[in-house]
């Protein structure tokens, strides 16, 4: 299957809004606020802690807030020149793998930050700042995110147990099982289908 | 708000001319309207994209018609494999405002450059050993 027909395309799968049973964001807002508007969002790699963030953000964008969203490679220890400098001019800031940073490079961004209304983190593990959520995964939730990806029937219990309820891990590895398998259009024809006026939406297999 | 962007066809060689017909209503006449000729990426990876031609069209109405003229560029063609698809597309862009997208497929013989197919993989291989030689 060409990369554009495939169902799990990193397009899809971005789209998908964050969901966790009981989560409301009137309760996480509240949260919020009670910490003075420091927080972080905890949870295992692949169970959703930077889909809820961007959210968070986009949430804060759309009432026009100056926001900045800061995310951090592997083993990234210290803030950038650009990272500091985003960080300063902003009121609202997103921290995607707080854990990267090491002690002084989290003692910087404290300082960075104090200025501002909000600081958001994710993290592996709490500690850092008070724990507004922990992200967690079950089999029923891969299942409900297949199902709005693609009417195929998959084994989403065992997909679950093989990658350890990472869901970001289980949704690549259908990508690669879907990109392994012909597409009927495509068994002797390299017709191109055209989608036009859909450059934003998702279709099924 | 209504937009739409009319076009004879959405498949074109490199360096063909992409002549149509945008058109909006709105409430209210946009701020800026403009017309973007971009590629962007879809596959398992992040998404890529780039704008490599704009048309910005002069005091906007509120109900409008504009015609536009482009290049349909030399490169990148489109061209699909299992990992990655480049897509080439059209957007009007209307301030403030929602935008409006079709897909156009730019490539040699109006046939998107399929990666899967064997010959491709033979010519990248022929290229790598030119490479080779010339070191």
């Amino acid at each position: 299957m060409k990369a554009r027909h495939n169902p799990f395309r990193s397009e899809c799968v971005d789209a998908l809004p964050y969901r966790a049973e009981g989560f409301s964001w009137d309760i996480l807002t509240t949260r919020l606020h009670a910490h003075q508007g420091r927080g972080a969002i905890i949870g295992p790699e692949g169970h959703g802690k930077t889909t809820l963030l961007l959210e968070w953000k986009q949430r804060f964008q759309s009432q026009a807030s100056s926001t900045c969203f800061v995310k951090l490679e592997d083993r990234q220890h210290r803030l950038t020149s650009d990272q500091r400098k985003n960080i300063s001019g902003s009121q609202h800031i997103f921290l995607d793998s707080a854990e990267q940073l090491g002690w002084w490079g989290w003692q910087e961004a404290r300082k960075l930050t104090t200025h501002a209304k909000t600081l958001i983190i994710t993290t592996h593990r709490p500690g850092r700042l008070p724990t507004l959520m922990e992200c967690r995964s079950s089999p029923q939730l891969l299942a409900g995110l297949i199902a709005e990806l693609t009417s195929h029937p998959f084994d989403a219990d065992a997909l679950w147990d093989r990658y350890r309820g990472n869901i970001r891990l289980a949704l690549r590895s259908l990508y690669d099982h879907c990109a392994s398998t012909p597409q009927p259009s495509e068994a002797g024809t390299t017709k191109h289908q055209m989608s036009t006026g859909s450059l934003s939406v998702c279709g099924g297999v | 708000m209504s937009a739409e962007i009319r076009l004879e066809r959405t498949t074109y060689q490199p360096g063909e001319t992409i002549e149509g017909v945008v058109t909006w209503s709105n409430q209210k006449p946009p701020r800026r309207a403009e017309l973007r000729l971009f590629w962007h990426t879809k596959g398992k990876g992040d998404r890529d994209s780039e704008t490599v031609q704009q048309q910005v069209f002069d005091m906007p109405q509120r109900q409008d018609s504009r015609a536009f003229v482009l290049q349909a560029p030399d490169f990148p063609p489109s061209f699909s494999g299992r990992l990655i698809s480049l897509m080439w597309g059209l957007e009007l862009v209307l301030e403030p405002g929602e935008s409006k997208a079709i897909d156009l497929l730019i490539a040699t013989g109006g046939k998107e450059l399929d990666l899967q197919r064997e010959e491709w993989l033979q010519i990248a291989d022929t290229q790598k050993k030119k490479m080779f030689w010339k070191r």
